[in-house]
């Protein structure tokens, strides 16, 4: 094919080199997305692997080792080839610490790969970022928690460069005595999150990205084909065949895919770093983590050209351009109610495996079946989307009294399929928001308890002790009750019984002193009271006399130390409970309610909201694009249309009803089938994941906020079209074009 | 008598091209005005000004005592709405509306009730002998039918002034002959006044007075007489 033929049909005019700078950019904006999706991807893997070690477990030696190598208070009885670790999540101002206490003796064979050698008792490894914490921060307050800094724990080690990570040397005598010592023969653990659910959520994630960017690219490669279809009219008129204009087409778009794709590449690089910074689960990436090889790089800019090559030439085929170009408008075929089927399909798929899950019937792959059926409902919902937008148009079109009602829908009515597509990144979008903020519902027990009469402060420390803790020798635990109450910013401390049997079991006790000064409410006249145990959770206390009068022979259980509330008194405070080692048995340092809240976030459904939010963000920012591309696209194909409607007396304001018209029809009819399957989908995902474990609740504020910001988008995309419609509706534009 | 559209001294200019180089024009209510000339000699050009579609760069159009020429974009869109009805050769239905359809929206746009207005779009259709056609889309009409559509939508308003640039020329001859007596009957009948560009001299000669534009100017005005 002559290639001034080519050029010539590509590059004619001005227009021209607009619309391929749109495609271009479209591409680019959709690869760079693409490559940063997929080094997300990859970037969540490596530091899955990076982390591993922290996974690390063996056999719980609480309750007593009675095996022939029992474990003692020597640290010889571990031998060379043993470590007794106790892992423990710690807090400073709100963020979480892993910390991880080892005894191991000097000579030991088993080694942290990211650390010189096992740290001995009062020295502690610790990760960049905690390192500057400490550093940054009184001893009192951070530091005293863990004695001398003997190294750092390497990059190669860590999931995040914000990680916070210690590995604490402790004596065998301090840690066989916490309930979650273990002994372990290695620090070769299975991938740190990399559980199947974890993968699972991270898939979902990622299709809900990969649909908006797909549509993207599919939207801008169609940009002015109107304006395309004529030209190759005329191609067509002096005797290109009907292979000729197709394949001029499909090397058109290949050539701009082709620079967009380079560009996307290029940006994709450029954003690495800047992408790195967004914070997922544990904190931000590597830069590293997000490279994506060369070779994918090039199996990207492949995909894409081929795909869009391949799309724009059948397109054109598909046209049917003959010498005299399409004298009668391209009609779509008037969608079926089979296009409901594959979102029934999607449907069933989901809904059986969750029956069967929740049958106990044997489900092999469960998360491979949920993906799949995710996948096909989200799929299933683009399929029924324009039969939804039929209808919608349908019943516009009959009950509108108003010239812009009558036009949009009739245009919705006889053109669904490509009205639908333009907003269809939105109703994805949508879709995935009330999936995962339906799923994220579950984390219904991090909701931060509030101030109020009878609720334990939020300022309150509370420490979980351990029956073992009654082997202190009470004169010590005094001494230590005193030091911490003399610590500053500490208002009271208080201790607190829990009682197996009797009238009073499974309460909590206290003395009746102890528990005015605790200032939740009334205390009855007696003393000692008992307190409902949920109080901890932030249910309102509610005080009852106790039948016990005596705590002397109790053990204590929880340990409450009131604070003012400041950050540097609660830290000072949680240091000291560490350091002070009697009440430093628990499974858990010390911790707010608001800490415990958090900790109970710390689970899959916190991993479903991180994953959801990020995903959210750039599928509503792509889809926005997507529908302001869209719409633009699709009134300068039809800007005779708009200008004869000028000319017979409409103004401006009925030429943009009509546009928002036909953006906001099948928005609203597909939108709210969006949001109610999302919710569905979300239950049948969760109940499927955890056995009927956990169930879908109410959405919170960031989902309103998502919604919102779907929806101004939404209207920002049909502004930015009504802004071009003075420059698209030129009168003159009836008669010359 | 003062003339209903009154043009003086119009001018308009595109880049380098000057498509009207001092044109001044007086019709009269109810006047058929055929509007002649080579291609490129400015008629298009002359029915836009007239129309309020194009602002001259100098001069003035007076529509009834109106100045178009000094109306903002919403008042000659209003105009337009009220006192105008356009007629082109080709390509001028909304696709995605039937005819009938098509025939309400000036009705629509000037406040009309849907049903009100489908009954008017109906019974101008009627007139024109295209009642069977009244539920097809503009693509299923054949090209005199669509003309005709057309010309029902430029009447339904009952505007003042018919602009109709060669309403018949993407036709056959039996084909405009039915367009042009239909259109002529329906505005001579309604007094309404039509501007007519033409090519063709037999078009031309149904026209009250014959005007001919060569470079942007009037050449020459004929008073053909045949009604």
């Amino acid at each position: 094919m002559n290639p001034s033929i080519v050029r010539l049909a590509v590059v004619g005019s001005r227009a021209s080199w607009g619309r391929l700078l749109g495609i271009t950019a479209g591409v680019a904006v959709g690869v760079t997305l693409a490559l940063l999706l997929w080094g997300a991807y990859q970037g969540l893997d490596a530091r899955d692997e990076r982390s591993s070690w922290m996974s690390a477990s063996g056999e719980y030696v609480v309750g007593g080792d009675t095996s022939q190598r029992a474990v003692t208070g020597d640290m010889a009885s571990l031998g060379n080839d043993r470590v007794l670790l106790a892992p423990t999540t710690d807090r400073h101002e709100g963020v979480r610490i892993s910390r991880f206490d080892v005894a191991a003796p000097t000579t030991s064979g088993v080694t942290i790969p990211d650390i010189a050698a096992l740290p001995q008792s009062g020295e502690y490894y610790a990760s960049p970022a905690l390192i500057d914490r400490i550093a940054r921060v009184p001893a009192d307050e951070l530091g005293d928690r863990f004695g001398t800094l003997a190294g750092t724990i390497s990059d190669s080690g860590l999931a995040s460069p914000d990680s916070l990570v210690a590995v604490v040397g402790a004596a065998t005598s301090d840690l066989i005595e916490r309930p979650t010592a273990q002994i372990v023969t290695g620090f070769t653990g299975p991938p740190y999150r990399a559980s199947s659910n974890y993968q699972t959520v991270a898939i979902v994630g990622a299709i809900a990205v990969l649909f908006p960017v797909l549509l993207l690219v599919s939207i801008v490669t169609g940009l002015g084909a109107a304006a395309r279809r004529e030209r190759f009219a005329t191609l067509r008129l002096i005797g290109a065949t009907p292979r000729t204009v197709a394949a001029i087409a499909a090397m058109e778009t290949a050539a701009t895919s082709f620079v967009g794709a380079l560009i996307g590449v290029l940006m994709a690089a450029l954003l690495g770093p800047v992408a790195a910074l967004v914070r997922v689960d544990d904190g931000a990436f590597f830069p590293a983590d997000l490279a994506v090889t060369p070779f994918a790089a090039a199996m990207v800019v492949a995909l894409t050209v081929a795909a869009s090559a391949a799309t724009a030439g059948w397109r054109i085929r598909r046209a049917g351009i003959g010498p005299l170009g399409q004298t009668k408008q391209p009609q779509e075929k008037t969608p079926s109610l089979l296009r409901l089927l594959p979102l029934t399909g999607g449907l069933g798929l989901l809904t059986a495996t969750t029956l069967a899950v929740l049958a106990g019937l044997p489900v092999p792959r469960v998360g491979t079946l949920i993906i799949i059926g995710f996948t096909i409902t989200t799929v299933g919902l683009l399929v029924a989307g324009p039969y939804l937008t039929l209808i919608a148009g349908r019943i516009m079109a009959r009950r509108s009294g108003a010239a812009a009602g009558i036009i949009a829908g009739n245009r919705i009515r006889r053109t669904p399929v490509a009205t639908f597509r333009s907003v269809s990144g939105l109703v994805v979008a949508v879709f995935m928001v009330s999936v995962f903020a339906g799923a994220a519902t579950t984390a219904d027990g991090g909701v931060i308890p509030v101030a109020g009469p009878g609720l334990l402060p939020v300022s309150t420390l509370i420490q979980y002790l351990e029956p073992t803790s009654d082997a202190a020798d009470p004169a010590e635990t005094d001494a230590e009750l005193a030091r911490l109450a003399a610590i500053a910013g500490v208002t009271g401390v208080v201790t607190v019984y829990r009682l197996d049997s009797g009238p009073d079991a499974g309460r909590l006790l206290l003395s009746a002193d102890a528990a005015k000064g605790l200032g939740l409410g009334a205390v009855p006249s007696a003393p000692v009271v008992s307190v409902n145990s949920d109080v901890m959770t932030g249910a309102t206390a509610v005080f009852t006399a106790a039948e016990v009068t005596d705590m002397a022979a109790l053990t204590p259980s929880i340990l409450l130390l009131g604070t003012d509330g400041s950050t540097a008194a609660i830290e000072r405070a949680r240091t000291a409970l560490q350091a002070g080692g009697v009440f430093a048995t628990g499974w858990a340092p010390a911790g707010t309610r608001t800490d415990l809240a958090d900790d109970r976030l710390e689970s899959m459904a916190a991993s479903f909201a991180t994953l959801a939010y990020l995903g959210i963000g750039v599928a509503t920012v792509i889809a926005g694009l997507s529908l302001a591309i869209a719409t633009i696209s699709a009134m300068i194909d039809r800007r005779r249309m708009l200008a004869l409607l000028r000319l017979l007396g409409m103004n401006f304001s009925g030429l943009r009803r009509i546009i928002t018209l036909e953006a906001a029809a099948p928005l609203l009819s597909v939108m709210v089938l969006s949001i109610g399957l999302g919710f569905l989908v979300a239950e049948l995902i969760l109940v499927g994941l955890t056995d009927g474990g956990r169930s879908v609740g109410w959405p919170d504020l960031r989902y309103l906020g998502a919604l919102t910001a779907s929806a101004v988008l939404a209207l920002a995309a049909v502004a930015a079209a009504a802004s071009r419609l003075g420059k698209n509706t030129d009168l003159a534009a009836i008669r010359y074009e | 008598m003062t003339a209903f559209i009154q043009a003086r001294g119009l001018r308009k200019s595109f880049g380098t091209t000057d498509a009207l180089r001092g044109i001044d024009l007086d019709i009269h209510r109810g006047e058929v005005i055929a509007v002649m000339g080579p291609s490129g000699s400015g008629k298009s050009s002359l029915l836009h000004c007239l129309a309020g579609v194009l602002v001259p760069d100098s001069g003035t159009v007076i529509v009834d005592g109106v100045t178009v020429s000094a109306l903002n974009e919403a008042r000659r869109s209003a105009l337009r709405l009220t006192e105008f009805g356009f007629v082109f050769q080709f390509g001028q239905l909304l696709p995605d509306l039937t005819a009938v359809d098509n025939v309400t929206i000036p009705l629509l746009l000037g406040g009309m009730k849907r049903k009100q207005a489908l009954k008017e779009a109906h019974g101008w259709l009627d007139r024109l002998g295209l009642e069977a056609a009244a539920a097809r889309l503009p693509g299923e009409l054949s090209g005199g039918e669509a003309q005709r559509v057309a010309i029902a939508r430029a009447l339904v308003a009952h505007p003042s002034v018919l602009f109709a640039d060669e309403p018949t020329g993407s036709l056959d001859s039996l084909a405009a002959e039915n367009v042009l007596t239909a259109m002529l009957e329906l505005v001579r009948q309604a007094g309404t006044t039509l501007v007519m560009i033409t090519h063709d001299p037999r078009t031309a000669a149904y026209a009250d007075r014959e005007i001919i534009v060569r470079d942007g100017q009037l050449a020459a005005t004929d008073r053909v007489g045949i009604s």
